[in-house]
Order: structure tokens, then C-alpha cells, then sequence
């Protein structure tokens, strides 16, 4: 016999204390930055922006469904120069970032839902824009990428 | 104590006329039937197949079976199914071999991914008095390890570890106030999530070493020899779980001793885990103080603040 299923888009009881547990960490380490919002599909993200060398970048940072067992997804409504590397699509006018290596063998590359939080992606934003800026100067993303990377 | 000495004491005991058979303390004891009992087991490849068996072998009267896979060629070497099997999704057979063993069995099979269809997946841990859950990857267990604490469910965690030589079981009841399974998987050194992993993880299999004829990187996969020992250890917890809920909970406190939640199965000597070949070890899992699940602070968060959060200024 085949189980029923259901669709009830509506946000786990557990996602949203551990949204509130970790509001914490994103207003101790971004002070005033960042405003939760229900984003476009229903689901929490974090609006606001990371400083940068100086200037503010808006990023959103999203919860997935199936969140803590997938890390969140960081997008930026800024305008990146054709040809970015480490972008992984576009999303109305937000480009969806990497900013986590999708394959990665080394423990210390990967999502740890006790430890990371939404401030860790936004950390990894600013990280992300820091390279993006030498990408710009240097034409290198001064990261190497994870697939080169043989961290077994 | 050593081997030789274990061996004396036997026979001074034997010598002083003590009774050895191990039936002694068991023959008393109440027959537990478990036609009642609803159990998900979650991950129908091989492990959870096995467990799935063992389950149904002790008596459980109804079966959930969920994956998302098919039955591939090279699953055949150590999954309950065969070669008539191949192409069709995992839960429906194993589904079907249960059906055939056990007349009396309720199986119900669901095929679908448990992180795209999270609702699915919550119906079922609902629907269940305990879970059992043998999926290879890490991401579905902290899913499921939330829904628990939704839910107040309790599961048994399995995973298979080293290309086989050591498994691991971690029992997750929120009821009992348990460590959720973030905290066991921290003290019991699980390295995280990969987003788009590789079907043989790492922690999952154990590397070959390159040959001259290929420099391809191999894994070496466990072998039914370590499966079914872990999954008879996991089905054995939960049938013990299940036993205590129905008012016989010596099983339970035998393996609880020391308020333990998990535990280690080696199948070799495993200098990593300080474990001699063929030896289960009580492992004691603490919650850790920032735990966004178990954590001591966490009952404090109430839904009501997700709603203000949004409405911060």
C-alpha cells in the first residue's frame, strides 16, 4: 500500500525556534544589519547587507525546507560582472552564490548543523565578496576551488 | 579480565556446581508481543532492509518503509532483495519480501526523497511509534533529528562506518530527555554534511590504496558480515524500546546502563575508538550547553518569537 502524502507549506515548529536560536548569533555579529523576512516561497531569510572593504553588499541569506540538513543559500541583488566564477545561477534579479564547497571530503569544509549557523553564511559572504573584489583587480579568484582541492 | 582468566573462572564455577546456562534469569521473564507496535524504518538499502527483517522476525506489526532509490546491479552482493528485484525502488521490495515472510505483517512503502519532501517525511515519523533510521548520508538524520523533538518520537540512529569495520547505534527519545542526535554525532566524531555529496561518503567507506594498475581512488563498502550484526543491534534497541513502552523495561535498562545513548560496534580492533575485535561499547553522550535542540536553553524558545523576529524592527 502506498503511504499518503501531503504538501503543507508551512514552516516546522522546530525550524522556526532554531530561526530564533540563531537570531542571536546574527545580531551579535551583525548588529542592526539584518531584518528576517518571509521570502518569496514562505520561508525565512535574512535581509540586509555585509560590509566589505568599506561599502555595504546586500546579500539574503534563505532557510531551505529542509533545514539544518542543508545549509542555507546566499544570494546578492548586486550586480556581478559577466563571467564570475563561483556563481551557481540567477534568481529573478539575485544571483545564487557558492559559498560552500558541494563536495567537500574535508570535515572542516563542511555544513555542521550544531556549530554553523546564518551568521556563518553571512560571514562566508563577506569572504566570498573579499575574493570576488581581488577577482576583479587580478582576474584570480584567490580561493582555490574545492574540485582542485585533494583534502582527503 | 584476559581470556585465560575468564576461562578459570568458568571452571570454578562449573567445579562449585554453578548453573551456566544462560537460559537462568531469562525463563521468567514475560513474552512481550509487539503485534501493536508501529515502527519507520527509514533507508530500505541494505542495513535498513536487514533491520527491516529483524524487526518483523521479533514480531512488530506494522512497517513503514521509506528510501528513494532503486535496486541497483551492485546493491545485489548484500541487500535482502535480488536480481527480480532490479530497477524497482528499494521500499517496494523490501516491502514485498517482508509481505512474503511475515502474512500477518501491515508494510506500508513511500519512495521519495526525505529532504525534498520534508512534509512526507514528518507524515511518517508522526504516524510511528519509533523510527529506525539507516540512511547513509548525514543531512536526512539532523533533518529527522528535528522533526523528533517536533514530534516527541524517539528513533535509532545506524550507520555503518570504515568500509564496515565498526557501526554505531545512537538511541534519540526526547521524551526521555536524550541527547538529540547533533550531539551524539559531535562526541562520536560525524564530520558534518556534504550539500551534494558523493554516494560513498568518506566516513562511510574506507579508501582504497592506489595500485599501479589504477589511480582511480576505490572505496571499499561493508559486507553483509558487519550489516547484519549492526542492523540486528539497531532493530534490537528499538524491540527494546518498544518492550519498555509496554511495561517490560529490563531489556532497555540493560543497555542503558549508565544512562548510555549510543553505542559502538567494532568488528576489528579500532585503535580510534580503543575497541578489541567483536566488542559493543556503552558510549555516554553529553548535550552540549548551546545545542540549538537538547541545549539547556532551548526550551525557552517559544514559536510565539519566530513571529515578533520577523516583526523586529
Amino acid at each position: 500500500m502506498l503511504l499518503p502524502s501531503q504538501t503543507r507549506p508551512v514552516i516546522r515548529r522546530e525550524l522556526a525556534r532554531r530561526v530564533v536560536w540563531e537570531s542571536v548569533a546574527v545580531f551579535a555579529k551583525y548588529p542592526g544589519r539584518f531584518q528576517l523576512e518571509l521570502d518569496q516561497n514562505t520561508w525565512p531569510a535574512w535581509h540586509g547587507a555585509v560590509p566589505v572593504e568599506g561599502r555595504d553588499v546586500p546579500v539574503i541569506v534563505t532557510y531551505p525546507p529542509a533545514y539544518p540538513a542543508q545549509p542555507p543559500t546566499l544570494e546578492t541583488t548586486t550586480a556581478l560582472a559577466p563571467g564570475c566564477p563561483h556563481v551557481l545561477g540567477h534568481n529573478g534579479d539575485r544571483t545564487i552564490l557558492c559559498w560552500i564547497s558541494p563536495r567537500a571530503r574535508s570535515p572542516r569544509r563542511r555544513w555542521q548543523p550544531q556549530r554553523h549557523t546564518a551568521a556563518t553564511v553571512m560571514r562566508a559572504a563577506q569572504r566570498w565578496f573579499l575574493a570576488f573584489l581581488v577577482w576583479q583587480a587580478l582576474g584570480e579568484w584567490p580561493v582555490p576551488d574545492a574540485w582542485d582541492v585533494e583534502d582527503v | 579480565m584476559n581470556r585465560r582468566s575468564e576461562s578459570d573462572n568458568s571452571r570454578v564455577m562449573v567445579a562449585k556446581g554453578v548453573d551456566l546456562d544462560p537460559r537462568r534469569g531469562f525463563a521468567a521473564e514475560p513474552v512481550v508481543q509487539l503485534g501493536n507496535a508501529h515502527v519507520a524504518v527509514l533507508g530500505a538499502g541494505s542495513a535498513g532492509a536487514a533491520a527491516a527483517w529483524c524487526l518483523a522476525s521479533r514480531g512488530v506489526g506494522q512497517i513503514d518503509l521509506a528510501d528513494r532509490d532503486v535496486l541497483a546491479p551492485e546493491n545485489l552482493r548484500r541487500h535482502v532483495c535480488g536480481r527480480a528485484d532490479l530497477g524497482r525502488s528499494k521500499p517496494f521490495a523490501v516491502a514485498e519480501f517482508l509481505e512474503d515472510r511475515f502474512p500477518a505483517l501491515m508494510v506500508h512503502y513511500a519512495e521519495f526523497c526525505f529532504l525534498e519532501q520534508s512534509e512526507t517525511l514528518r507524515d511518517l515519523l508522526a504516524g510511528a511509534e519509533i523510527a529506525l533510521v539507516a540512511v547513509d548520508n548525514e543531512g536526512p538524520k539532523h533533518l529527522i533529528d528535528g522533526m523528533l523533538r517536533e514530534l516527541q518520537r524517539a528513533a535509532v540512529f545506524l550507520g555503518i562506518y570504515g568500509g564496515g569495520w565498526g557501526a554505531e547505534a545512537i538511541l534519540v527519545d526526547p521524551a526521555q530527555r536524550t541527547p538529540c542526535y547533533g550531539c551524539a554525532a559531535l562526541r562520536l566524531g560525524r564530520t558534518g554534511i556534504v550539500p551534494d555529496g558523493p554516494a560513498s561518503s568518506p566516513s562511510y567507506a574506507l579508501p582504497s590504496p592506489k595500485t599501479p594498475e589504477s589511480s582511480e581512488l576505490a572505496w571499499r563498502q561493508a559486507d553483509l558480515g558487519s550489516i547484519l550484526p549492526a542492523a540486528a543491534l539497531a532493530a534490537r534497541i528499538a524491540t527494546a524500546w518498544l518492550e519498555a513502552r509496554r511495561g517490560f523495561d529490563r531489556p532497555l535498562c540493560e543497555l542503558q546502563a549508565r544512562s548510555v545513548t549510543a553505542w559502538r560496534l567494532a568488528f576489528r580492533q579500532i585503535p580510534a575508538w580503543n575497541l578489541e575485535p567483536w566488542t559493543l561499547d556503552f558510549v555516554p553522550i553529553a548535550r552540549h550547553n548551546d545545542c540549538p535542540l537538547c541545549g539547556p536553553g532551548c526550551d525557552r524558545i517559544t514559536p510565539d518569537e519566530f513571529e515578533s523576529l520577523l516583526n523586529h524592527p
